[in-house]
């Protein structure tokens, strides 16, 4: 204000034009006539601008003053130009006039000076009040987004930030609302409130809120001058007074909003601070939705933890690259072992790498599963690997599956088979076991046959030589009845040879080495050893063999085996249908695309329709009699043999059983 | 069909196989008796006739009627020829089912001595001859 003083002082020096004037001005400064006015207002000056309680004069009244001193100037100047000695007091008039006339165009000058220095004085105010008050935005708004910046997470920094934007709007209540719902237009996530205020009353305000909701949801922002406020003078129910509202919009979304209220209904707030307001909320929603952003990040990384971890097996994610980036806890368990496929593969390490220890540790059958679908192969990719630890074997399956995302990647999973793999040996131990007994049982059967059909030849040997040896005794022995009784022990012998020879071709077995086996050959002597023998019930089996077969590997007793225990099941279901002329069993060979299928058909009761695809379980069985493991030791025999065996009920009734064995491509 | 005279005992041989038959056939008539054969169970009962043979040297495991079924036949008929029962199958000559029927069975090959023991002691007629 002193400079304001200065300013005038200044301001008087440069208006008054001439050395004269400063002169008449001291002279009028000792004039007691005229120094009331000027000396008043020139210690007003200071005075006033430090108050801020301007006396200013009116301006018409301050212009009129002046004009009428003008004017009294006017008639003294045209009698200055004549000499006039009658009255002294004219006289000291005129001899003085320019003096006066000086003073008075000098308070005018001075009066002007004074109205124009109030009025730049008000607007520099006004401009002064602006910038403190863009300032104490600026500053508050850095606040705000510093609080929100360093903590967006933290419920602390953003209470701390509402705190900042209450005060500045001269607020007993700032808030976020989370996105309004239709039963809850405004839900607040997060709310200051100043000290000695209770809480924002929304509540009170049910009725008129989702007007305001309305509003926000548009994109419009509802502020105080902008319609009436919420709580209306008079009508004014809770705590808001006042209220203002900008919508929180991030990335193009609009959801919840930014709530400014004041209890005084009518607080100074403009449409400056409605648009501070929006600047306040557009850093509350990109901090907000950062946070919810966090949230959904954290709920993921929850989700996927909990996905991982509640897999019994080893689970991890590898980069394009092959490198463990994630791992389950049982992956990182088996990863801390000593011992197993998944040593050292920790997380950062290259999987296919294998530890710097154990190089190449992991088996290659899992390592080309894993590369090729990291490198565009099939996306899913599984491999059974197993190996030795010092405790036994280990089986594991491995599964991969690639990351469907731009940098890559697969999931790898582990799962431990070795229990599994250890019962499904033991079964097949056990089967095999069986099947060894059932062969025994079918190499007794067939020595059964074997004795009877020696005991035939045999018995006509024996006593056509007891009869020839009481001819011989005789001494009208025809010689014609003896040639004729030696060819027939000559005969039978040879039978019996051949009967020797079909069961030495049965059961011929080059160890350990398969061989090519006619299976042409194997069912007409299998037929024909049992051939209505006690072993099938004295069923005839009537054969239809393909013209010629290629031989298929294998081994020989073990498909006599299946054929045998086909036309034993056959027999049976054959004796247990209602007896009727012409039950009798069919077998035939065919060569078709698979190999060679031998087929045995019945003309039995048939199978249930829900049992036929249980007949090969072993243990199996619809007799009363027998373990039922003849059908699945005769399927573990052909699928060892690389073919199936299936069974189909036919449509003119009874059952067929067949199999078929590959034939082998002849490789050089 | 094979007979023999024989001024003794009539033997009737049913069995399936024909050189077992023959063979069968050659010792008894070597041995005196009087022989008739047949190759089926069907065969006997269509082709004998009065006087019944003295004893039936019969096979178990014939096609269609067996030995055991032959036997029940001619016993509903009353036509009580005593019979020796023989097989080439062990098991069966040893089987619970024939010892309930109290029948004497022999196992192929047969002996001649054991074979002329058993028909003696079915018919009580000592067979008599060179033999």
């Amino acid at each position: 204000m002193r400079i304001a003083g200065l300013l005038t002082l200044a301001a008087c020096l440069v208006t008054v034009p001439s050395r004269e004037a400063i002169a008449a001005y001291t002279r009028a400064d000792a004039s007691p006539g005229t120094s009331g006015g000027l000396s008043v207002c020139l210690s007003l000056h200071p005075i006033d601008l430090a108050s801020g309680n301007l006396p200013v004069l009116p301006h018409g009244a301050g212009k009129e003053w002046a004009a009428r001193a003008l004017h009294q100037q006017q008639p003294s100047g045209s009698v200055g130009a004549q000499p006039a000695d009658a009255e002294t007091q004219a006289g000291l008039l005129s001899r003085y006039r320019w003096a006066i006339e000086g003073v008075v165009g000098l308070i005018v000058i001075q009066a002007g000076v004074i109205g124009w220095l109030l009025v730049e004085r008000r607007l520099r105010q006004r401009a002064q009040q602006s910038l403190d008050d863009a300032l104490r935005f600026e500053r508050t708004f850095g606040q705000v987004a510093g609080l929100l910046a360093a903590g967006p997470a933290s419920e602390r920094a953003v209470h701390d930030a509402l705190q900042r934007v209450a005060q500045y709007f001269d607020a007993e209540h700032a808030a976020v609302s989370e996105p309004a719902t239709a039963d809850r237009p405004f839900h607040l996530a997060a709310e200051y409130v100043a000290p000695g205020s209770t809480p924002l009353a929304l509540d009170a305000e049910r009725r008129r809120l989702p007007e305001v909701a309305a509003i926000l949801d548009s994109g419009g922002t509802w502020g105080g001058d902008k319609g009436a406020p919420v709580g209306k003078p008079g009508t004014t129910s809770g705590n808001i007074g006042a209220l203002m509202a900008s919508p929180l919009r991030a990335a193009g979304q609009t959801g919840g909003a930014l709530i400014a209220s004041s209890v005084n209904p009518h607080p100074d707030w403009t449409r400056e601070h409605e648009r501070r307001l929006d600047a306040f909320g557009e850093v509350f929603a990109n901090v907000l939705a950062l946070r919810r952003a966090r949230l959904i990040l954290h709920e993921h990384e929850a989700f996927n933890r909990a996905v991982m971890g509640a897999h019994g097996g080893e689970v991890a994610v590898f980069d394009q690259s092959g490198t463990v980036v994630a791992v389950n806890e049982a992956w990182q368990r088996a990863a801390d072992r000593e011992h197993g496929v998944l040593a050292d593969a920790q997380p950062g390490t290259s999987y296919a790498g294998g530890s710097k220890a154990r190089p190449g540790q992991r088996p290659a059958s899992m390592v080309s599963a894993i590369a090729s679908v990291l490198n565009g192969g099939p996306p899913v990719a599984q491999a059974d690997v197993e190996w030795d630890v010092p405790q036994g074997r280990t089986w594991c399956e491995v599964r991969v599956r690639r990351l469907e995302r731009p940098e890559g990647g697969a999931v790898v999973s582990h799962m431990d088979i070795t229990a599994r793999k250890r019962a499904d040996l033991q079964v097949q131990q056990h089967l095999h076991e069986m099947a060894h007994l059932n062969m025994v049982s079918a190499v007794g059967e067939l020595a059964a046959s074997v004795a009877h059909e020696l005991n035939q030849p045999l018995a006509a040997v024996l006593s056509n030589a007891q009869a020839l040896r009481r001819l011989m005794n005789s001494p009208s022995a025809d010689p014609q009845l003896m040639r004729e009784i030696l060819e027939d022990v000559i005969a039978q012998n040879q039978r019996a040879g051949d009967v020797i020879q079909r069961m030495r071709r049965l059961l011929k077995k080059e160890k350990g080495d398969w061989q090519g086996v006619d299976l042409n050959q194997l069912v007409r002597d299998v037929a024909h050893m049992f051939q209505g023998e006690a072993t099938l019930g004295g069923v005839p089996v009537m054969i239809d063999l393909a013209p010629s077969l290629p031989p298929v590997q294998g081994d020989r007793v073990q498909l006599q085996q299946v054929i045998l225990n086909l036309l034993q099941n056959a027999t049976h279901a054959v004796l247990a249908a209602t007896i009727r002329d012409g039950g009798r069993v069919l077998v035939s060979t065919t060569l078709d695309v698979n190999g060679v299928a031998v087929r045995v058909r019945d003309a039995g009761p048939g199978i249930a329709t829900d049992l036929l695809d249980r007949v090969f379980d072993p243990f199996f069985t619809t007799k009363r009699q027998g373990l039922g493991l003849g059908l699945a030791i005769s399927r573990s025999i052909v699928e060892l043999h690389g073919g199936h065996i299936v069974a189909r009920n036919l449509p003119a009734g009874g059952a067929e059983f067949s199999f078929t064995i590959p034939v082998e491509a002849v490789s050089a | 069909m094979v007979a023999m005279t024989s001024i003794h005992a009539h033997i009737a041989v049913v069995e399936d196989d024909a050189p077992v038959r023959r063979a069968l056939v050659r010792v008894l008539v070597s041995a005196g008796f009087t022989v008739s054969a047949y190759g089926s169970a069907e065969e006997f009962v269509a082709l004998t006739d009065d006087p019944s043979p003295d004893c039936l040297l019969l096979d178990l495991h014939l096609p269609r009627m067996s030995g055991l079924e032959l036997q029940d036949r001619m016993r509903r008929v009353r036509r009580d020829v005593p019979i020796v029962f023989i097989t080439a199958d062990l098991d069966i000559a040893r089987s619970d089912a024939l010892r309930h029927r109290g029948v004497l069975c022999l196992t192929k090959p047969i002996d001649e001595q054991t074979l002329m023991e058993a028909i003696s002691r079915v018919t009580s007629h000592a067979p008599s001859g060179e033999a």
